[in-house]
């Protein structure tokens, strides 16, 4: 059984304007000990994911249907408190601007052994060294002292660490990782990964939300990409990058600058992303997709199976690839084929052809 | 096949994902709504706030009031003919003093026998007008000052903010008080004595408010496109830095015409015996012990509801110019 | 730099500032039509003598900053000068009026604190209730209502009507029960327009730190509702308070002037409209330097406090 399960879930936002679906019918799994990577531009549902598993999705959002299963547990049905012992219990949540997400006024050495105090029987000066050697334990240099100090005497790439000895505090089997290294130098980026690859291995798994194909790519084994709140193509890491399946995801490559690139200008992907409150018909990706065909204007493709074979059940099993367009629906009426394919530049393809 | 096939960075490349097939639609898709004007969009903020549309209702009637409360006579010119004060307010023993409210004197008489009722419709000349006046000559004097002090920056700065900081150590009233002291009263000084102390929040706010926008990164992309200072001010400073200092106006013609009725109510504002709110309570003090409450709750009444209508009217401009800001950085009452 | 330092250096800047207030303090009477020996001899006999004699006492003969520098230098002995309409100094005059003014402004601070505050947090915390809404129009009452109207009214109704509480002051010490229970209706007055904006501020300033990011974590870690509001938000939000709180003092300074009148209270307040209306200028001057103070001081304590609670200002 899969430590977490997400089938369907349908997060929606109550505005001004009316409501939006930030998240529709979204499904993936996420087993023990593995790397799931959720990658998106800004806006596409990625963090309001990570927030609705734990129930910490604030006013005017709310989880309108699907469920969120941990470890057999349904965790739309369960109570406050059940999902307070969660938070920093068995998931551990770990933010993207750490100077923000701790508390200005309390030390760093008081705000984890907080956390050491809810999640466990210790207190006190118990609590306090159990902080103290949570902070070695996510590379902090003199931890004691480093205790005392207060949030903003930390650079950004320590007072990470931080926020991630915090989320360790309960010894957790699942830690969320929303866009941890964003606001963080490339160097630091490398060192907090390194953190993370470190304790992954010790059979945690980790849901990395990023924006960066890269970090997904040297981390994560599996990823799911999404794109206006759905998942547009969900593989494992070496499929989607040499084998990926979704126009989305190729422009999402393509995008992605080369040293020696010859073309005068940055290649992008025309458009920007739609507006949730009203969003295209059908196909959400039409609108900037070379390939869009009529059909795509009136059909929202499910999340297809590559090899062909329709799966309309909310079927959220690890393997395989899939990818929600129409190209992959058999009774679909479109007729072109998506022809981009991935080179690797020393001339050999995907496949292993080509002169080397 | 290694396990981290991007290792070696920049050898994958995408073929076949070529943009330009779908440059047409994507630019139709972006076709953007039509923006529009940002005082527009406020005053539509501003009308879906019922409380705010409400207190201005209520500012505007008051307003009416004031005005035809008795004729206006211009060098003999009679501009408004109009009296809905039924007696004159300054005419006295036209009924026996202190009288209740009756059908022929609504809001009673007071102890020189005059009707209470006209003397508060034309009262609200001098608040309102008062209130009016003094915000406005206050905001000619602070908002150049201020916007000065804020983008020449240097001594000039430096000299401003330190009397800013020096005048701001004595209370509104407290000073007001000392001026009216020393520069006499009647209508001109009392206007003369709140502009002085009334200035110098307008000066603070928007040389803050010039110094937070100059720094901002639009101003600085508009420097880096070419862009003249002249037109920097004009199209990006002011529009943004002028927007609390709206909203701080809006709600200080409320605190002027609390401070003007306490000049009035501790009998140093205009002269004894004028119909003016704050002078109608002096005399309601003086003769407490009677029990004429009339005398006391309605002029008192009519500054109330007037100020509060004025703050409804304030904080429906706040979240309109800015409904980000739930923060009451603007001080309502100082 | 150090908390101590951090003190030492706001302090040295409040230096200039009381100067500036000072001068202006002195600059203000000078202004004044005719010179103080005129006033004083509005009261007495004005022989030559008596001109010169009073000429010499104020100095008039001297060089203006000479003069200035006397009067400081007499201020900074607590020497006021004597009133124009009595033969008693001013210092004196003013000691006797002090202590009504601080017990019946203490009063109303303490008031508006303890129901502004906890309203306003209360409100933030249920954002949108009934109990949000309601404080929020009785707030924004209590701010636009007069505070001297108020008070003509409690005493009307408790005073005249119901004849439950003395209209004037009872002849009796200070800190008698009599007095006592006099000055419950005024320091309520005084406190209202205080504990209105506290309730305001106190909200804005909670809801403000409700939608900081360290919030959400602090949920994110399973910390309980309650202890993410009493120990991380409020304490967040004291900082804001402690600033609303001193910028108060000037509002209840004010504010005290004009209900002294209404109760009568013998306070400074009363003093300075007096003097005011019989032109006793030597307290109109030492009553506006000594508010002034007060309230420079309280910014400094504040300034101090705020410090003190937020780690990142001293770094």
């Amino acid at each position: 059984m899969a430590l977490l399960e997400v089938s369907d879930l349908d997060v929606r936002f109550y505005t001004e304007e009316g409501a939006v679906q930030a998240v529709d019918a979204l499904s993936y799994t996420l087993d023990r000990g593995e790397r799931l990577g959720v990658v998106g531009e800004s806006g596409a549902g990625k963090t309001v994911t990570a927030l609705a598993v734990l129930g910490l999705l604030d006013d005017p959002g709310r989880i309108e249907g699907g469920s969120i299963r941990f470890d057999g547990e349904e965790l739309l049905d369960a109570s406050p408190d059940r999902l307070r012992r969660l938070r920093g219990g068995e998931i551990g949540m770990v933010f993207q601007d750490p100077e923000t997400a701790l508390d200005p006024v309390y030390t760093v050495g008081e705000q984890v052994a907080e956390a050491v105090r809810v999640h466990t029987d210790r207190e006190g000066a118990a609590a306090h060294d159990r902080a103290v050697s949570l902070l070695d334990r996510v590379g902090i240099p003199d931890p004691a002292t480093r205790a005392t100090q207060y949030p903003h005497e930390f650079s950004g790439g320590m007072a990470q660490r931080v926020v991630v000895a915090i989320a360790l505090a309960g010894d957790p089997d699942l830690l969320i990782a929303d866009e941890p290294t964003t606001g963080l130098d490339v160097t630091i980026e490398a060192q907090l990964l390194d953190l993370l690859d470190d304790l992954a291995d010790d059979d945690l798994a980790v849901q990395l939300v990023s924006h960066d194909l890269g970090v997904v790519a040297g981390f994560c084994d599996r990823v799911v990409v999404m794109y206006a709140g759905q998942a547009v193509e969900r593989a494992p890491v070496d499929d989607l990058f040499y084998r990926p399946k979704h126009p989305y995801t190729a422009g999402l490559l393509s995008a992605i600058p080369r040293i020696g690139d010859d073309r005068d200008r940055l290649p992008t992907i025309p458009g920007t992303t739609p507006d949730l409150a009203s969003p295209p018909p059908g196909c959400r990706f039409h609108p900037r997709c070379p390939y869009a065909e009529d059909a795509c204007t009136k059909r929202d493709p499910p999340l297809a199976d590559v090899d062909g074979e329709v799966r309309h059940t909310s079927d959220s099993d690890a393997g395989g690839h899939r990818a929600a367009c129409l190209a992959y629906v058999d009774d679909a009426d479109f007729d072109g084929e998506l022809d981009f394919r991935v080179e690797i530049t020393d001339g050999v393809n995907a496949d292993g052809e080509g002169d080397p | 096949m290694p396990r981290n096939p991007l290792d070696g960075r920049g050898r994958l490349r995408v073929r076949g994902f070529e943009s330009d097939d779908a440059d047409g639609d994507a630019e139709a898709a972006a076709a953007t709504t039509p923006t529009t004007d940002r005082w527009r969009r406020a005053w539509t903020r501003f009308r879906r706030d019922h409380a705010a549309v409400a207190g201005l209702a209520v500012i505007a009637v008051m307003a009416l009031l004031a005005v035809f409360a008795r004729p206006i006579e211009v060098s003999g010119v009679v501009v408004q003919p109009v009296a809905l004060a039924p007696y004159d307010p300054g005419a006295s023993g036209i009924a026996p003093a202190y009288r209740p409210p009756s059908l022929a004197h609504p809001f009673g008489t007071d102890w020189a026998g005059r009707d209470v009722f006209s003397r508060v419709l034309y009262g609200g000349r001098y608040s309102l007008s008062i209130g009016v006046i003094a915000v406005s000559l206050a905001l000619l004097v602070g908002v150049p000052l201020g916007a000065v002090a804020g983008y020449v920056g240097g001594w000039v700065d430096e000299t401003i903010m330190r009397l800013v900081d020096v005048l701001y150590a004595f209370p509104f009233l407290v000073l007001a008080i000392a001026l009216v002291a020393v520069f006499g009263q009647g209508f001109w000084k009392l206007v003369g004595a709140l502009v002085a102390v009334g200035w110098i929040g307008y000066a603070r706010l928007i040389r803050g408010e010039v110094l937070g926008v100059s720094e901002r990164d639009y101003v600085l992309a508009a420097r880096a496109l070419g862009a003249s200072d002249r037109r920097i001010l004009r199209r990006h400073v002011v529009p943004n830095a002028i927007a609390p200092v709206i909203v701080q106006a809006t709600l200080n013609v409320g605190t002027v015409v609390l401070s003007a009725a306490a000049l009035g109510f501790l009998g140093l504002g205009l002269q004894p015996g004028t119909a003016e709110w704050g002078s109608m309570l002096s005399a309601g003090r003086d003769t407490l012990v009677g029990g004429e409450w009339w005398v006391t709750v309605f002029p008192g009444l009519a500054v109330f509801l007037f100020v509060l209508s004025i703050n409804l009217v304030g904080d429906g401009v706040r979240d309109a110019l800015d409904p980000d800001a739930d923060t009451d950085t603007y001080r309502e009452a100082r | 730099m150090s908390l101590r330092r951090y003190v030492l250096r706001r302090t040295l800047l409040t230096l200039p500032i009381l100067l500036g207030v000072s001068v202006l303090t002195f600059g203000l009477v000078k202004l004044l039509p005719g010179t103080p020996v005129d006033y004083v001899l509005q009261f007495q006999e004005a022989t030559p003598e008596l001109r010169a004699a009073l000429r010499a006492q104020y100095h008039l003969d001297e060089p203006i900053w000479n003069q200035y520098l006397l009067w400081l230098s007499d201020v900074l002995h607590l020497d006021f000068g004597d009133r124009v309409v009595s033969d008693r100094s001013v210092t004196a005059a003013i000691a006797e009026r002090l202590p009504e003014t601080l017990v019946l402004g203490g009063a109303a601070f303490l008031i508006a604190l303890l129901v502004g505050v906890p309203t306003g947090v209360v409100a933030a915390v249920r954002r949108g209730t009934f109990l949000d809404e309601g404080s929020r129009i009785v707030a924004l009452a209590g701010i636009a209502t007069p505070n001297f109207w108020l008070g003509l009214l409690l005493l009307l109704l408790f005073g005249v009507h119901l004849d439950l509480a003395p209209v004037i002051p009872p002849v009796a010490p200070l800190l008698a029960p009599e007095s006592l229970a006099f000055l419950v209706l005024p320091s309520l007055t005084l406190g209202t327009a205080s504990a209105a904006l506290f309730t305001r501020l106190t909200r804005s300033a909670v809801t403000e730190q409700l939608r900081q990011e360290y919030v959400r974590a602090a949920r994110a870690r399973g910390l309980d509702e309650r202890t993410v509001i009493v120990k991380h938000v409020l304490r967040n939000s004291l900082v804001s308070v402690v600033t609303v709180a001193a910028v108060q003092i000037a509002f209840l300074l004010d504010g005290a002037v004009v209900i002294e009148r209404v109760f009568s209270w013998p306070g400074l307040g009363r003093l300075l409209v007096r003097a005011i209306l019989q032109r006793d200028f030597p307290v109109v001057q030492a009553v506006v330097l000594l508010v002034a103070t007060a309230v420079v001081v309280a910014n400094l304590l504040a300034d101090v406090l705020y410090a003190w609670l937020d780690p990142r200002i001293t770094y």
